[in-house]
């Protein structure tokens, strides 16, 4: 049987993540052709949803304001591939219906932290016992397999441990505070430390910056080698808490 | 053991080469290493040769003092170009930013939010400019009339 496809977007806490999610899957469904084999699934508040969320989604899911909601919902995906998206981007390219070749053998994939990128990044280096670190995949897209069990068992831990690393239920020792607000350590945990992970099989986009491209990076340096921006992603130029109108 | 010695990107500031920009690096005793930039006349107030700069151009040579002051100049007009191109190209984000922002709030008017019209949606989304936005937004808010309109007719 066909495997299902579909895309996840969360907003939870702001309402204003509610309108840039409403606007990224409208985005989603301006470019891809056939537009009726475009999946949604809109994870948000019960509070935030309206007419537009009904109309824009195939599936709906409630979540909590958890300020990494995101992760919950992940795990929640409806559909076998699953291409999660931050709310604050705007797909701008109809390679968007080529995301699912992006998958070939991983069991999940994502954009990467990389040095030549590392001016926009907040934290990125950090100390461990072991000596320096630093996080190398970011999360601001991931493409995963939800019909492997693996894949599954992973997006559920992910989700798991941020929820105690913020709570601090969790916390390795030697390592310092500040990074537990990142999503980013607990997935560097689970691919880097956890052995039952060993053998994902995590892979990064091809030309990743089409997928995930930071308008903060600068244009000048920083630019897709093989064809233009498919997914913008807005993070730093947004003002989130701040409502609209 | 001590050292001195001239490095080897001096330049002339001067066409005329009568005012030398140069670094003396110094290594004294236990092996610490200052570097000292210097301006040089070729003449002192009255007239007279000034040593230090023939000691630099003896040392370097003439010929590389010219050589280095026009890759110099080729260098910093290389890096204006770059720096002017990152500037205007943050411009651009920076622009790009404010446009999306704007288009959210043109997203939030009553009348464009409840609008079934995917077509000029799509269309305010792609747009470039806010007088685009303003322009799509009207045909919206347009589009929304009428449809009233005919509902209630």
């Amino acid at each position: 049987m066909e495997k299902t496809k579909g895309f996840i977007i969360v907003a939870s806490k702001k309402r204003n993540f509610y309108l840039y999610a409403i606007n990224l899957a409208e985005s989603i469904r301006d470019y891809y052709e056939p537009e009726e084999e475009c999946k949604i699934c809109l994870v948000t508040e019960e509070r935030f949803l309206d007419d537009r969320g009904r109309d824009v989604a195939d599936d709906i899911l409630f979540c909590d304001d958890h300020y990494r909601a995101k992760l919950w919902g992940m795990a929640k995906s409806p559909y076998d591939l699953t291409m999660y998206i931050d709310a604050d981007m705007e797909c701008e390219h109809e390679d968007i219906i080529k995301v699912w070749d992006e998958m070939k053998d991983h069991d999940v994939v994502f954009s990467a932290l990389t040095d030549d990128r590392d001016y926009i990044y907040a934290e990125r280096d950090f100390d461990t016992p072991e000596g320096s670190a630093k996080f190398t995949l970011c999360g601001g897209v991931c493409l995963y397999d939800m019909s492997k069990p693996i894949v599954r068992e992973f997006m559920d831990d992910w989700w798991d441990l941020t929820f105690r690393q913020m709570n601090d239920s969790w916390w390795p020792e030697g390592y310092v505070d500040s990074l537990k607000s990142w999503d980013q350590f607990s997935l560097w945990w689970l691919v880097e430390k956890e052995e039952k992970y060993k053998d994902l099989k995590v892979g990064i986009f091809d030309d990743d910056l089409r997928w995930n491209y930071y308008n903060a990076l600068n244009w000048a340096i920083t630019q897709p080698e093989t064809g233009p921006v498919i997914l913008r992603h807005f993070s730093a130029g947004l003002n989130k808490d701040t409502p609209i109108v | 053991m001590s050292r001195k010695q001239w490095m080897d990107n001096a330049f002339w500031e001067t066409e005329e080469k009568k005012e030398l920009n140069c670094i003396l690096e110094l290594e004294d005793d236990v092996g610490r290493v200052t570097r000292q930039q210097m301006f040089l006349h070729r003449h002192d107030k009255g007239g007279s040769e000034n040593e230090l700069f023939n000691e630099v151009v003896d040392a370097l040579g003439e010929d590389a003092i010219d050589k280095e002051t026009v890759d110099r100049v080729e260098r910093k007009a290389a890096e204006a170009e770059e720096e002017k191109v990152r500037d205007e190209e943050h411009n651009k984000a920076r622009k790009l930013e404010k446009l999306f922002n704007y288009k959210m709030e043109a997203f939030e008017v009553e009348e464009i939010k409840n609008s079934k019209n995917r077509k000029l949606k799509a269309k305010l989304r792609r747009a470039k400019s806010k007088i685009e936005v303003d322009m799509y937004s009207i045909m919206i808010l347009q589009d929304q009339l009428e449809a009233e309109t005919n509902g209630k007719d």
